[in-house]
């Protein structure tokens, strides 16, 4: 039954090929890019890439998950950041999602975004419930439950990644307990995972710290900054794709006598950041500019905080969000409000999108559907 | 069939004639579009369609318009309908976007997406007869590449 003309997969006309492509599970469409030269190109072609570059604008996913208006709570709203003449952001209103209106739960917190795949934790009454939904094909799933004990005070953080060697999504759980014993306590973290398409948790270990939230995502790695039980901080990290803990030294200027509360991580471009507010004099940004040579910590970002222009700035946690492609950088101001600061120009900027509380992480919005998860019941909302 | 029943002549670009009921070839929306607009004397052209691969097209729509088949009887035909060469699966993937059949357009193309699904790129080339053309180097940086392609 040979075709003398034998017609390939390539000679397809491109909206063909693109239809195709678009229902492969992101997982595969790696492996497509590696078939041949026609294939990369092709997967270049597409809307893929715009996906897989760095370039692209930057792109946040805010999680308002309380209003100062009673009458609504629970929002998803989507900014851009790719007018580098006027500075500006985006936000289309008529993007925003209303979760109240489809899962009438609340609160809804929001865990990390990954391809655009966004995880949402909901714990009531010590339920922990996980959501991994696509705000653009609205699609979502329900994990089920991690099971093991949670006790008050105790702690569960939740954590959302991608291991990009066995193309994993994975929602990694860390349940940390103080245990006291004698006149000492010290404390134990036990983590689980889920991979998405897998059905249930497993466990992956114990560390002895205390996690801060939240996780950050590098090099296929989650990230935090822990405590031991003197107090001591470090960065902890965990490879998703070997389930392995790492600790190693946190940035300069530690001081556990200060007030911990006011350190948090992120990511610098490609590298690990400690976000510290010195609440009376200034902020400042560490960036370690080798990922784990401790030598390379370097101070990149000093604001100084004055009564007359930027009080504001206070004694709360700053997030680093992102930096965008002009050097300007994106942070959340505790759960309270975005504000861009331009490390050489000096600008500060407060950013009013959301009246409420609120969550942001990096998005990037993509049509990759929670179905190509064999194994996992996929709801539309 | 009733006595109204319109037949339609189709030619393939190897100039074999197939002759059928117009309500069955309707299901291409270009025949349907020709057939509307009046266009049609006797023989309808098909240029970038041949026998061989008219002849499974037509197999698929008369199967499709069997009075009284159930559901189950026809996702078994479609199932086997696809187990196929690909280059024979390509000829019909053109086929249907010519005639614009966008139910058997949409059957086939998951079809590939299927044989794509969970496959190694070494799987995949050897699904679809394709040649690697990378250099090793080339395949070892693209490799990299991906394990960071979407942070």
């Amino acid at each position: 039954m040979s075709s003398d003309e034998a017609t390939s997969l390539m000679d397809l006309p491109s909206p063909i090929l693109f239809e195709i492509l678009s229902r492969l599970p992101p997982t595969t469409l790696l492996y497509v890019k590696s078939v041949s030269k026609s294939f990369l190109n092709l997967t270049l072609d597409s809307e893929f890439l715009k996906l897989s570059r760095s370039t692209s604008p930057a792109s946040i996913i805010i999680n308002q998950f309380s209003s100062y208006e009673t009458c609504s709570t629970d929002t998803l709203k989507f900014l851009k950041f790719e007018d580098e003449d006027t500075h500006s952001y985006c936000h289309d209103p008529k993007l925003d999602l209303d979760l109240q209106h489809y899962f009438p739960i609340d609160p809804f917190w929001m865990v990390g975004s990954v391809h655009g795949f966004v995880c949402f934790n909901y714990f009531p009454d010590y339920v922990e419930t996980i959501y991994i939904l696509n705000p653009r094909t609205r699609e979502y799933i329900i994990l089920p439950e991690a099971g093991g004990i949670r006790e008050w005070p105790n702690d569960a953080m939740y954590s959302f990644g991608f291991d990009p060697v066995k193309f994993k999504y994975k929602v990694v759980r860390i349940y940390q307990e103080e245990i006291y014993d004698d006149n000492t306590s010290y404390y134990k973290s036990k983590c689980q995972v889920y991979t998405i398409g897998n059905g249930y948790w497993r466990n992956a270990g114990h560390v002895m710290f205390s996690f801060r939230p939240y996780g950050v995502n590098l090099y296929a790695k989650i990230h935090w900054l822990v405590y031991d039980a003197e107090g001591n901080e470090s960065i902890c990290s965990f490879d998703l794709e070997n389930e392995l803990f790492e600790s190693f030294p946190t940035a300069p200027m530690y001081n556990k006598e200060r007030y911990w509360h006011s350190r948090s991580l992120g990511v610098f471009g490609r590298c690990l950041c400690v976000c510290d507010n010195y609440a009376d004099t200034h902020f400042e940004v560490w960036v370690m500019k080798e990922y784990r040579v401790t030598s390379s910590w370097v101070k990149e970002i000093v604001i100084n905080i004055s009564p007359e222009c930027n009080d504001w700035l206070g004694n709360k946690i700053i997030y680093m969000l992102k930096v965008l492609e002009d050097g300007e950088v994106l942070f959340l101001w505790r759960d309270d409000f975005l504000f861009l600061h331009h490390p050489v120009k000096k600008t500060l900027k407060k950013l009013d999108v959301c009246a409420g509380n609120i969550l942001a992480s990096s998005h990037v919005s993509s049509s990759f559907s929670l179905k190509s998860f064999e194994g996992e019941v996929v709801n539309v909302f | 069939m009733s006595s109204s029943t319109k037949f339609l002549t189709l030619k393939t670009c190897d100039d074999k004639k197939f002759v059928l009921d117009e309500a069955i070839a309707v299901r291409s929306q270009t025949i349907k579009n020709m057939v509307e607009d009046d266009c049609v004397s006797n023989v309808i052209p098909l240029p970038n369609v041949d026998s061989k691969t008219m002849t499974k097209v037509i197999e698929y729509w008369k199967k499709h318009s069997e009075e009284g088949i159930s559901k189950d009887m026809l996702m078994d035909f479609d199932k086997a309908f696809v187990k196929v060469h690909h280059s024979i699966l390509h000829a019909l993937i053109l086929a249907a976007n010519f005639l614009n059949d966008k139910e058997m357009l949409d059957m086939m193309c998951q079809e590939v997406v299927d044989r794509i699904k969970g496959k190694t790129p070494e799987e995949i080339r050897k699904e679809f007869d394709i040649k690697n053309d990378f250099t090793p180097e080339e395949e070892e940086e693209i490799r990299k590449e991906n394990a960071w392609a979407f942070e």
